[in-house]
C-alpha cells in the first residue's frame, strides 16, 4: 500500500557553536494516508515544529526525506500550505487581497473570473463575508486565523500543515474554529498534519496522534489511533467511551516525558571528553557460542584499538553470577541475556530495582529446544506431539534464567499450543554448562539453551532438537551488552569505546570466512575450552537436529551483525516486557515508554555506530509477529497481553525507577 | 437615605487619581491642545516681557518687534527668499540623493546577511566620523562651489539612513517570509512584495529623522563658505552685530524644519495607514 505522505527515516542535526552537533530528530518514520488528519504532540523542544518545517520544505532533513504523492519534497511549494500560529497575513492588504494574492500567484492558469470565484468561495467558507474589505488589524485573532486558513485552502494544497494554529486564541474562539476546521477538512477530504500542545484539540481533530519523545534524538514514542466516528461534534466527542482512556494515555505519555526530562537535567555525571575514564575493565560472560564477539574483541585487538588496554573477560558459572557481578560492581559490564537489563531495572524475584542499560545487542538467535532421545523414539516431532505426551507423563524442562529469551520463548512456544508452562509441566532453572549432565542424569526431560549445549546432547545421542529459535522468532535479540546506568553515567566515553569495539567485533564475527579462526580462539581454555568442539553446527557447519534428517544449512543460526542486528530496538524490548509480565516475572510498567527509553539506549548505540561509519538507525517500529502469526503492535502492548490466552494475572504498575543515588555519584566524581 | 459609611477610603489603597501624570496614557484633547499652545506661547511671552520691561541692549537681545521689522526688511529686499531657496536647494539635492541610495542599500543589508557583513563594519565606522569634520577635505577636493555642500549632506545622511533602514528590515517577521515561500514566491518577489511594503513605514520614519540632520548640516556648511543661504545670512549678520537678523534666520530655519517634519508625518499616515497603530 502506498501512502500519500511518506516521512522516510528523517534525522535533523543542528551544528552547535562549540563544533559539536545537536540531534533534534532521529529516525522519524511516518506515513500519512490521503484524507487523514494526523497530530504531532510532545513537549516543547521535542522538534515537532522542525518536523513540520521539513514537511513544508522550509527546512531540510540531514538524513532521509519526504515524499508527497510520489514526489520528493525539496523546497517550499504551494502543494503544501502552512497555517502559522501568528497568522502571517500581509498587514497592508485587505482580507480579500490577502486571499487573492495567493490565488493569483498559484492558480495563474485559471481565467480571471474563475480565480475571483475561488477567492469569494473561500471567504464564504470561513464566514468572513462581512469582513472581506477589512485589513488584518481591524480583525480579531480568530478572524485573522480564519483568513489564514482561507488563504491556505484557496490554493488547493495537497497537504495542509498547521503549526499550533489555535494556540494564540481564547478558549471560546478556539473551540468554534476547531469545529469549523474539522467540517472543512471532512467536506474537502483534506490531508492534514497539525502540531499542537492541546490534548483535547488533538483528540477532536485527529485520526491518529503521533507522540514524540523529548529531544535530543526525538523520535516517535507512540502512535494512537483515534477511533471516534466522524462527523464529530466538539461537545459530544467527550461522551465517546474511549475518549477519556485515549486522553489519559496522551497525558500519561507527556508526564512520562516530563519526568524523563527532569531526570536527564539532574543527571550530569563525570564529564570526560579527552580519553577514557577507565581502561581496565572486567567483563563477564557465560561460555556459549555467542560470546564470540567478546573473545574476538579481546583477541583480535578491537578493545585495544579503541583504547581499552586491559580488558579482563571473566568467565561466569551461571547467569545469576553475571547479574550478581553487575549488582555488586565486581563486573564493569557483562554479556547479558536480552531480558536481563529490563528485568533488573524493573526488579525481578526478590531483587531490588537496579537501573541497568544496554546499548548493544551482541547476538541474535543461536538457541534450540532439546528434548531427551526417548521422546524421539515415541514419535514426538512437533509441539502437538509434545502436548499429547504431557497428558501421560510429568515432564520437566529447563531454561537458564527467568529473564532469558530461552525462558520467554519456550513459554511462548508452549503456550501457543495451549500448554500452560506452569501447570502442565514443570520448568526449572539450570545453568547452561550443567544442562547436558542433568539431561543425562534424568533430572530434566529437555531444555532450551544456547549452543554448544544442544549440539553436545545431540552428538552424544542424549537428545534431539525439536525446534530452533529460528522456528519461533527468527532474529530475536539474544545477548546484549549490559552495564549499570550509573556506570555509563560515570564512564560515558569508556562505554562508547566498549560499544564500538564490540560492534566491530560483531561485524568481524558475521564474516563467515573468519568463523574457523574464531572457533579456534574460543577453544582456548579461558573461554569455552573443549566444549567449543561442539559449537560447529550452526556456527560453521549445517545444523544437525539429531532427528535422523539431513543437517540443515542455517546461515543465520548465529547472527551477530547483519540486518541491523546490533541496535537495541525498543519494539523488541517491549515484547520482552510483555512476556516478563505475562509470566509474572516482573510487573508490566504502565510507563513502558520511559522504561524502554531508559534501558535500551538507542542513542548510545547510535553515537557509536555513527563514529564507526555504520548506519545508526533503529529498525522500523512496525507491528511484527512470531511463528504463530499473532501480531504484536508496539503501540498497544496491553491489548496484546490481554489477547494472549495463557498467562498469569497481569500486574500493571507505574514503575518509578530511583535515580542512581547521588552520594554514589559524588564518590565516583 | 444614608450614604454607606465605609471606614476605609478606597482611594487610599489604590493610586491617586490624576489627569496630568498618567503613565503611558492619553490625556484629554483640550488639555493636550492647551499645553501645546503654551509650549510656544510662554517663551514668546517671556521674551516680550524681558525686552519690553527690562533694560537690555537691543543689539544683545532684540525684542520680538525688532525681529519682525528685520524680517519685513529682509523679505522686501528679496534676500531672505533668495537665501531660503539656496539652502532648500542644497538640502533637497543632497538629501534626495542620499535617501535614493540608502534605501536599496539598507534593504539589501537587512535582507541578506552577506551584504550586511560586507558593509556594516565600514558604515559603522564612518557613521562615527562627524560629517562637519569632512568639510576641509571636501573643500580641498571639490572647491568651494555647491558640490562640497551637497556632498556633506550626502555623507551626513547616507550612512545613518542605511543603517536605520537595515534595522527596520531585520524586524520583518520570519513567518511572513516563510508564508510567502510556501505560497510559491521566489526571493525577488518576497523582497519586492513582502519585505519592501512591510518596511516602508520604517523607511519613511528613518528618513524623517535624518532630514533634521541634513537641515543642520546645510547651515553648518554655509557658515564656512557660501555667498548665499540661511547659514551665510546668520554668519554675516553676526559680523555686523545685527542680532535681529540672526533671530530672523534662526526662526526661519526652525519653522522650515518643523514643516518638513510635519509633512513627513502626513506622508506616513497617507501611505501606510495599516501601520498607524504601531506609531
Amino acid at each position: 500500500m502506498s501512502f500519500f505522505v511518506e516521512i522516510d527515516h528523517i534525522d535533523r542535526t543542528f551544528p552547535l557553536k562549540d563544533g559539536g552537533s545537536y540531534i533534534a530528530l532521529k529516525n522519524i518514520d511516518l506515513n500519512v494516508k490521503k484524507g487523514e488528519f494526523v497530530s504531532l504532540i510532545g513537549h516543547s523542544g521535542c522538534g515537532k515544529s522542525t518536523l513540520l518545517n521539513i514537511l513544508a520544505g522550509l527546512d531540510k532533513p540531514t538524513q532521509g526525506g519526504i515524499v508527497l504523492d510520489g514526489r520528493q519534497v525539496t523546497e517550499p511549494g504551494p502543494d503544501r500550505m502552512m497555517v502559522f500560529q501568528n497568522y502571517s497575513l500581509l498587514p497592508w492588504k485587505t482580507v480579500r487581497e490577502n486571499v487573492s494574492l495567493a490565488v493569483e500567484k498559484v492558480l495563474k492558469t485559471l481565467p480571471k473570473d474563475e480565480r475571483d470565484r475561488i477567492v469569494e468561495h473561500h471567504i464564504d467558507l470561513v464566514g468572513l463575508r462581512n469582513a472581506a474589505d477589512k485589513k488584518p488589524r481591524e480583525l480579531s485573532g480568530g478572524m485573522k486565523q480564519r483568513v489564514a486558513i482561507a488563504r491556505a485552502l484557496a490554493i488547493r494544497p495537497k497537504l495542509l500543515l498547521l503549526d499550533e494554529p489555535f494556540g494564540a486564541l481564547d478558549a471560546l474562539t478556539r473551540g468554534n474554529l476547531q469545529q469549523q476546521l474539522m467540517q472543512i477538512c471532512e467536506e474537502n477530504h483534506l490531508t492534514c498534519v497539525m502540531v499542537t500542545h492541546d490534548v483535547d484539540e488533538a483528540l477532536l481533530l485527529s485520526d491518529r496522534i503521533v507522540m514524540l519523545t523529548n529531544g535530543p534524538e526525538s523520535h516517535v514514542g507512540q502512535i494512537l489511533d483515534v477511533a471516534i466516528p466522524r462527523p464529530r461534534q466538539r461537545l459530544e466527542v467527550v461522551n465517546h467511551p474511549s475518549y477519556y482512556s485515549l486522553r489519559n494515555e496522551i497525558i500519561y505519555f507527556l508526564n512520562q516525558q516530563k519526568r524523563d526530562k527532569k531526570r536527564k537535567q539532574k543527571q550530569i555525571g563525570a564529564i570526560a571528553r579527552n580519553g577514557l575514564e577507565k581502561v581496565n575493565l572486567d567483563i563477564g560472560f557465560v561460555p556459549l557460542t555467542d560470546c564470540a564477539p567478546l573473545v574476538v574483541a579481546k583477541e583480535k585487538g578491537f578493545f585495544a584499538k579503541h583504547g581499552l588496554e586491559q580488558v579482563n573477560l571473566s568467565r561466569e558459572p551461571s547467569w545469576k553470577a553475571v547479574a550478581d557481578g553487575i549488582r555488586t560492581q565486581r563486573l564493569d559490564a557483562a554479556q547479558m541475556l536480552a531480558g536481563m537489563p529490563l528485568a533488573m531495572t524493573l526488579g525481578y524475584a526478590d531483587n531490588p530495582r537496579l537501573p541497568v542499560i544496554t546499548a548493544l545487542v551482541t547476538a541474535r538467535n543461536g538457541n534450540a529446544i532439546t528434548l531427551k532421545k526417548e521422546f524421539l523414539d515415541r514419535g514426538v516431532r512437533s509441539l502437538s506431539d509434545l502436548k499429547s505426551v504431557l497428558k501421560d507423563d510429568p515432564v520437566t524442562l529447563a531454561t537458564v534464567h527467568p529473564t532469558s529469551m530461552h525462558n520467554l520463548m519456550l513459554r511462548y512456544w508452549l503456550a501457543s499450543a495451549g500448554i500452560d508452562p506452569d501447570h502442565d509441566l514443570k520448568l526449572t532453572i539450570v545453568p547452561p554448562p550443567q544442562m547436558v549432565a542433568n539431561l543425562s542424569a534424568g533430572n530434566i526431560d529437555g531444555y532450551c539453551v544456547g549452543e554448544p549445549w544442544n549440539s553436545r546432547a545431540i552428538r552424544e545421542g542424549l537428545g534431539y532438537a525439536i525446534a530452533t529459535d529460528l522456528d519461533i522468532w527468527a532474529a530475536h535479540p539474544e545477548k546484549v551488552l549490559g552495564v549499570r546506568e550509573d556506570w555509563t553515567n560515570q564512564h560515558p566515553e569508556t562505554h562508547n569505546a566498549l560499544v564500538k569495539a564490540l560492534l566491530e567485533a560483531c561485524e568481524y564475527c558475521d564474516d563467515r570466512r573468519n568463523r574457523e579462526e574464531i572457533l579456534s580462539l574460543m577453544a582456548r581454555p579461558q573461554y569455552m575450552g573443549a566444549s567449543a568442539d561442539y559449537a560447529r553446527p550452526g556456527f560453521i557447519d549445517a545444523y544437525d537436529r539429531g532427528t535422523g534428517e539431513a543437517p540443515e544449512s542455517l546461515l543465520r543460526f548465529n547472527q551477530f551483525h547483519v540486518d541491523n542486528a546490533n541496535c537495541p530496538g525498543r519494539a523488541e524490548g517491549l515484547w520482552i516486557l510483555t512476556q516478563l509480565a505475562r509470566w509474572e516475572i516482573t510487573a508490566f510498567p504502565r510507563n513502558w515508554i520511559e522504561v524502554l527509553e531508559r534501558v535500551r539506549r538507542v542513542d548510545v548505540y547510535g553515537r557509536a555506530a555513527r563514529e564507526l561509519g555504520l548506519p545508526d538507525n533503529e529498525g522500523n517500529r512496525h507491528p511484527f509477529q512470531l511463528f504463530d502469526g499473532k501480531v504484536f503492535n508496539p503501540d498497544d502492548p496491553i491489548g496484546y497481553l490481554n489477547s494472549l490466552e495463557i498467562g498469569r494475572d497481569l500486574r500493571i504498575e507505574e514503575i518509578i525507577i530511583d535515580p542512581v543515588s547521588e552520594s554514589h555519584l559524588a564518590i565516583a566524581v | 437615605m444614608r450614604q454607606s459609611t465605609n471606614p476605609i477610603d478606597p482611594s487610599r489603597k489604590s493610586l491617586n487619581s490624576t489627569v496630568f501624570w498618567r503613565l503611558a496614557e492619553d490625556i484629554p484633547k483640550p488639555l493636550q491642545t492647551g499645553l501645546m499652545v503654551a509650549s510656544i506661547a510662554v517663551p514668546l511671552l517671556l521674551w516680550w516681557l524681558i525686552t519690553t520691561f527690562g533694560t537690555i541692549d537691543p543689539t544683545f537681545l532684540p525684542s520680538p518687534g525688532n525681529v519682525l521689522t528685520a524680517f519685513g526688511r529682509l523679505w522686501s529686499t528679496g534676500e531672505l527668499l533668495q537665501d531660503t531657496v539656496a539652502s532648500l536647494w542644497r538640502v533637497g539635492v543632497g538629501f534626495a540623493v542620499a535617501v535614493f541610495c540608502s534605501i536599496p542599500v539598507g534593504v539589501l543589508m537587512g535582507s541578506f546577511s552577506s551584504i550586511r557583513a560586507l558593509l556594516e563594519p565600514l558604515f559603522g565606522l564612518i557613521r562615527y566620523m562627524p560629517a562637519p569634520a569632512f568639510i576641509p577635505l571636501l573643500i580641498l577636493y571639490l572647491g568651494i562651489g555647491e558640490e562640497p555642500k551637497v556632498t556633506l549632506i550626502f555623507i551626513g545622511v547616507f550612512f545613518f539612513n542605511s543603517l536605520m533602514v537595515m534595522d527596520t528590515v531585520k524586524f520583518v517577521p520570519k513567518d511572513l517570509i516563510e508564508a510567502t515561500y510556501t505560497l510559491g514566491g521566489n526571493r525577488l518577489q518576497t523582497l519586492l512584495q513582502v519585505i519592501f511594503p512591510h518596511v516602508l513605514p520604517g523607511i519613511i520614519d528613518a528618513s524623517r529623522i535624518n532630514l533634521a540632520a541634513a537641515w543642520q548640516l546645510v547651515i553648518v556648511s554655509e557658515l564656512i563658505a557660501a555667498t548665499e543661504g540661511l547659514g551665510r545670512r546668520i554668519s554675516v549678520a553676526g559680523r555686523f552685530l545685527r542680532t535681529d537678523e540672526i533671530f530672523v534666520g534662526l526662526i526661519v530655519i526652525g519653522v522650515i524644519g518643523l514643516a518638513f517634519d510635519l509633512s513627513f508625518q502626513y506622508l506616513l499616515r497617507l501611505s501606510c495607514s495599516w501601520a498607524s497603530q504601531k506609531r
